[in-house]
């Protein structure tokens, strides 16, 4: 029922909102992959029943998310464009040969970036990651997160970034879980 | 404006695959010409054949009704078996084109999750997957019509004996060759005719009115274009359900 979901959804939301807002970087501890990859399930699925994909972008590595014959560009613009390409930085925007080019031999990093502004581009405003690539160096791990923070930021979005890294979980005491907080899309009536 | 463009890019990132469906649409597409044509070829000839009997009186034509049956009936039965044949064409067509669908929907399974992972829904991923098959039908069938038209001539003449081989055979069950030269030497008996008994049924010798025309063409196209869509509307929409269903509650 039309009234329900969007009861469902608008409970759902606020839940999001308790949790990850004011826009930035949040991370949720797990313990190894295999339990990083139970609770992206678990959140992705809690997403969509909740009516809520809409709301959703998604940042995984290996990816099945690029489409490999497109550019660059279309790539980025997959699911349309609600926000201005300036929030691109800098370089990447202004490098057309990179943007034109067909996207089916991204690194590891590229690949994320893409991915990144390709769910903020759309307007999704909450995006999930599932940990960094390990072909990704500490320095290019840093550039990302600042890039990451300064476009969520602008555009008033949360980055989620599911991690087996303590390192970032002690970095960031205040936006960070060690237990992962649970998504429940259900209902209050229900629930 | 993207999704044609999605779908012109997917058409040269696998081209291999679709370049064998070109061939496989241009073979479907000249048998659909060839049989359509043969059918209307065959349903001249019987008009023809119609406008020959006229030549004779009324009396005449009633000691040979035996004949005159057994020959309408002849070109009846020439034009439900091209008829059945180019039903058969179009099952042909949507049976491959399914398997087609299934084989690529195994193929593309990364490409197509990619999409559902950015929110794609499946109608929209499924249409532009029949776009790319109706791009290349469209092609495979504008090389076989213009192979045709060139080959008119020819394929005039070989339809024209492929018609004459089939009436005969029809003719065959139904008239004894004793009974057919009776009848002809009877209503050929002091008549004056521009044509020879010989030439009574099927004019198999000398100069043709004209050319046969190639037809069919809307028909192939519209027929062909819509076995196609139909066969892998069904195929793609029911796997990519299936990989939507899996991607959103794999364990």
């Amino acid at each position: 029922m039309p009234l329900f979901h969007s009861h469902v959804a608008k409970h759902f939301r606020q839940q999001l909102t308790d949790l990850f807002t004011p826009a930035g970087l949040y991370y949720l501890y797990f313990t190894d992959h295999s339990a990083l990859q139970v609770g992206y399930q678990a959140y992705t699925q809690a997403f969509v029943a909740a009516n809520s994909t809409k709301q959703l972008g998604t940042i995984t590595f290996p990816d099945a998310t690029i489409v490999p014959y497109l550019t660059v560009r279309s790539n980025l613009l997959i699911n349309g464009q609600h926000q201005d390409f300036s929030l691109l930085p800098e370089n990447l925007r202004r490098d057309s040969l990179f943007l034109d080019q067909p996207a089916k031999h991204l690194t590891a990093a590229q690949s994320l970036y893409i991915q990144l502004f390709r769910g903020l581009l759309a307007g999704r405003q909450f995006l999930l990651m599932t940990d960094f690539p390990d072909a990704m160096t500490l320095q290019e791990t840093r550039l990302f997160l600042t890039h990451a923070e300064a476009a969520v930021t602008h555009t008033d979005s949360s980055l989620i970034i599911l991690t087996t890294d303590q390192s970032l979980i002690t970095a960031n005491p205040d936006t960070s879980w060690q237990q992962p907080p649970v998504l429940d899309p259900r209902h209050p009536a229900t629930a | 404006m993207r999704f044609i463009e999605r779908a012109i890019k997917a058409l040269g990132y696998h081209r291999r695959a679709y370049l064998s469906g070109i061939v496989g649409i241009f073979l479907f597409s000249l048998l659909s010409f060839v049989l359509l044509t043969a059918k209307a070829l065959n349903h001249q000839n019987q008009t023809d054949f119609k406008d020959r009997l006229q030549q004779f009186d009324a009396q005449t034509l009633t000691t040979a009704k035996h004949l005159v049956t057994a020959a309408n009936n002849a070109y009846t039965a020439v034009s439900a078996r091209y008829q059945l044949w180019w039903y058969g064409l179009l099952i042909i067509l949507f049976v491959i084109a399914a398997g087609c669908a299934l084989f690529f929907s195994w193929q593309r399974r990364q490409e197509t999750a990619a999409y559902l992972l950015v929110g794609k829904s499946t109608a929209d991923v499924v249409a532009q997957y029949v776009l790319e098959n109706l791009i290349v039908f469209t092609g495979g069938f504008l090389l076989a019509w213009c192979l045709a038209m060139v080959s008119t001539q020819w394929l005039d003449h070989w339809l024209h004996s492929l018609n004459l081989q089939l009436f005969a055979s029809q003719l065959d069950g139904n008239v004894s060759l004793k009974a057919f030269k009776k009848i002809t030497k009877q209503l050929f008996a002091h008549r004056l005719t521009d044509f020879s008994s010989n030439d009574l049924m099927l004019p198999e010798h000398g100069p043709r009115a004209q050319v046969t025309t190639l037809v069919g063409g809307a028909k192939t196209y519209l027929y062909g274009a819509a076995t196609l869509i139909i066969s892998q509307v069904v195929v793609y929409t029911t796997m990519i359900t299936l990989q939507r269903h899996r991607l959103l509650h794999q364990d």
